[in-house]
């Protein structure tokens, strides 16, 4: 299983979302029964039926304080993907710091999007800002990473490949072009001289394109 | 010039080169659980942040603030800055989004983009050749702050949040914000939790702006509504203002409970036939008068495709009504459909009441909904004597169902005739309408034939066929008369006498005091009998125009009475 949905009100689960998840593997919804147990666990800091997921998507308001923080700690110290879901959130927030955190509106979370998010979890990825923003995740990636790198050229804080930071899911995709052939290069390798504007007019291109 | 900068540590301007570090200010949502929303107005309300912004003459915002990009934050915070009143003349001051874009770009890119292309709203670049560029202008007086509120409250949009279901939360926090403003309640508990979620996100303070909830004044109803009755609330909003609104509105106070009550349970937790089955308990225990009654309570009324019908209020709706068609239940909703009023109008309903909704409600203050609820309950309560009197058919209607399990034979049939008749008087007390008199006769004389069936059953002559006899037991026909307000027994009845015909009244006295021996000393419904027999004589003689409701109570609780002591 790679994703526990911890749903206590069914009903707005199936009036949200088309999926039939008993028909999903990848997904196991923990309601009823499971729900009440899980809550007798988390009451003493036990999360052994949720431990076995890659990923925890949770109705915030169904759990206590408390036993909200015993899964916030939890997926911290195991930098597991955490999303709350809940009909009182009106803007989203996301952080992954400490470990990815996305904080989600319920009608937002059972969008399509959450299908495209278990598609995405099916090839071993797991990917928050699919399930805010759908096939415009990469923009907001990319905007996120030319702003950075625009800040730390301003401030004079890029001088090495890792000063770029850039994440993983991008890297992959901005190696294919040949004139950003040098982010193969070893983390702590310096930067060519116009490696920052190289990049920099890469992710110009990519993001027109994300238009 | 005073400025300031807000941002998240992300940005170049961060120098001192640009901004002093008491310029700045760092946004730092305090919990990942906190919606942004109210991180910026209590920042926006009483935070260094207000300090800040109240000693500016220019704003800079860092357009990305979180690692929601898409999401734009800082877009949300100089919304949120001008649509803050209690910033006064600062929500007008010029902004200047910190971005690497253009404007046009950014509106295609962002969520909520439209504040952009408002007036005193410029991008800078990260650079200095563009800071310089908007202080020079600044200094220069070129950049101008926002001047027509008006033009921009029309330019913009700021949509629900998701989760809201259709129209439905934001016409419930919105009316119990109005309603209790205008109601004057204290803002505690839960009316004071939905005002300060309104006064903080960021939909509400567009829609506060747009459709202001000033200048209400405090409404004196002069009545107490629940004083005269009994009102029961079902509404899954009951814990979010309606409960304390509605106690305040009825009773006059928020701890009154007298003739008020709501069914206060957590109708998110339930099924929807555990919702029907545990409201239908509580109008059981409750014994309302009136419900006031929320259409839509479970999450499953609010799939795309449900229809009235399918909605957990309409099914009690139709309970409520085979419970006793007399409690009147005023529909407390959400939506101004017109087709739920007539499908809901067919099955009973019989009052609707609109929670207000700022796109349908333009300009309609509360005031007018409120004095509307008021007028509606009034009316309402008008109509009390309804239940009570199905609640007497319905003890006649058991009364019968014990008499009709016997032999086939006269007996029997007298009875059938009695239900079939008693089907008529149903009927005809539902019709009432306490605006057109004639319903109140036709459900009068209904009541009337009824006992007159009781004649035509008891009344008979003897085998001999010289004496009138009541019944199977051939009883005497004694003659009752009515003398100065006490009743007399001036003896036998004989047919061979002339306009010696035993009346209506006669019988049902003689029944009364003699065969089923309900009336004894002081007699009082056989003086409520003759009074009864002389109103209806008027009637038919036109000496009256039309019957009244305290007539008809009292007719019912004589065939009440007739009906618990009926036999052979």
């Amino acid at each position: 299983m790679r994703l526990a949905i911890i749903e206590d009100r069914i009903s707005r689960l199936e009036n949200l979302s088309n999926l039939s998840f008993d028909k999903i593997p990848e997904v196991k919804v923990i309601s009823g029964q499971e729900f009440d147990d899980l809550i007798q666990q988390l009451k003493g800091n036990d999360l052994s039926l949720v431990q076995s997921f890659e990923c925890i998507a949770c109705h915030r308001s169904a759990l206590a304080i408390e036993q909200r923080e015993v899964i916030k700690r939890y997926c911290k110290e195991k930098k597991r993907p955490l999303i709350f879901f809940s009909g009182g959130i009106s803007s989203a927030y996301f952080n992954d710091i400490d470990f990815p955190f996305l904080s989600i509106n319920s009608k937002d979370f059972y969008s399509k999007h959450l299908e495209l998010f278990i598609n995405e979890l099916r090839s071993g990825s797991v990917n928050l800002l699919l399930l805010q923003f759908g096939e415009r995740w990469r923009l907001s990636l990319l905007l996120q990473l030319r702003d950075q790198l625009i800040v730390a050229r301003n401030k004079g804080k890029v001088n090495r490949i890792n000063d770029l930071r850039i994440n993983s899911l991008m890297k992959s995709d901005l190696v294919k072009f040949k004139e950003l052939a040098y982010l193969e290069s070893s983390e702590t390798a310096k930067l060519p001289v116009d490696g920052v504007d190289r990049l920099l007019a890469v992710l110009s291109e990519l993001i027109n394109d994300c238009l | 010039m005073n400025k300031l900068l807000i941002h998240a540590n992300n940005t170049s301007f961060t120098d001192d080169n640009y901004f002093l570090k008491s310029e700045q200010f760092e946004f730092i949502v305090p919990s990942s659980e906190i919606d942004i929303d109210f991180y910026i107005s209590d920042e926006l309300e009483s935070g260094i942040l207000r300090e800040k912004l109240l000693k500016a003459d220019i704003c800079f915002v860092k357009v990305f603030l979180t690692q929601n990009y898409l999401e734009a934050v800082g877009l949300r915070i100089a919304y949120h800055i001008r649509l803050t009143s209690s910033l006064g003349c600062k929500t007008h001051l010029p902004i200047i989004l910190v971005a690497e874009d253009d404007i046009q770009y950014l509106g295609k890119v962002l969520s909520l983009p439209f504040i952009l292309f408002t007036e005193g709203i410029y991008v800078s670049n990260e650079d200095r050749l563009s800071f310089d560029k908007i202080l020079s202008r600044s200094k220069d007086g070129k950049l101008k702050g926002l001047n027509d509120f008006d033009s921009f409250l029309r330019r913009i949009t700021i949509p629900p949040p998701a989760g809201y279901q259709s129209h439905h939360s934001v016409a419930n926090e919105w009316s119990i914000l109005r309603w209790s403003r205008a109601l004057g309640i204290k803002e505690s508990g839960s009316v004071l939790k939905v005002k300060e979620k309104i006064e903080s996100l960021l939909y509400y303070k567009y829609l506060l702006a747009s459709f202001p909830v000033t200048n209400i004044d405090k409404l004196n109803l002069g009545f107490r509504v629940a004083e005269k009755g009994n009102i029961l609330l079902i509404d899954d909003e009951w814990s979010s203002g309606w409960s304390a609104i509605m106690k305040e509105f009825l009773t006059g106070s928020p701890n009154l409970y007298n003739g008020f009550s709501a069914c206060e349970f957590v109708f998110s937790n339930l099924t929807d036939s555990q919702i029907i089955e545990n409201c239908l308990a509580m109008v059981r225990s409750a014994n309302p008068d009136i419900i006031i009654l929320d259409l839509r309570l479970s999450d499953s009324d609010f799939k795309k495709m449900a229809l009235v019908t399918d909605f957990t209020g309409y099914k009690i709706l139709k309970s409520v009504k085979k419970i006793n068609p007399g409690i009147r239940v005023v529909v407390f909703t959400a939506s101004n459909k017109a087709w739920n009023i007539l499908e809901l109008q067919s099955l009973g309903a019989d009052g609707f009441i609109f929670k207000e909704f700022p796109d349908f409600n333009q300009g309609a203050e509360s005031i007018i909904s409120i004095k509307r609820l008021a007028a509606t309950l009034r009316e309402q309560l008008k109509y009390r004597f309804q239940k009570e009197l199905f609640n007497k058919y319905t003890r006649v209607e058991a009364d019968l169902s014990a008499q009709s399990s016997g032999d086939e034979g006269e007996y029997l049939n007298f009875i059938e005739t009695l239900q079939s008749q008693l089907a008529v008087i149903r009927a005809s007390i539902a019709l009432i309408d306490i605006n057109k008199a004639e319903t109140i006769d036709m459900a009068f004389l209904s009541c009337y034939n009824f006992l007159e069936l009781f004649r035509n059953y008891y009344l008979r002559q003897s085998d001999s066929g010289y004496r009138y006899v009541l019944g199977i037991d051939e009883l005497r026909l004694d003659r009752y008369q009515i003398k100065r307000n006490k009743l007399e027994n001036i003896g036998e009845f004989f047919p061979e006498y002339k306009n010696e015909s035993p009346g209506w009244f006669h019988v049902q006295a003689a029944l009364s005091i003699d065969y089923f021996k309900f009336s004894t000393r002081p007699y009082s419904e056989v003086l409520q009998l003759r009074r009864l027999a002389d109103s209806r004589n008027d009637y038919i003689h036109s000496d009256k125009l039309h019957f009244q409701i305290e007539e008809l109570e009292s007719i019912t609780s004589l065939i009440d009475k007739m009906c618990k002591y009926i036999r052979e």
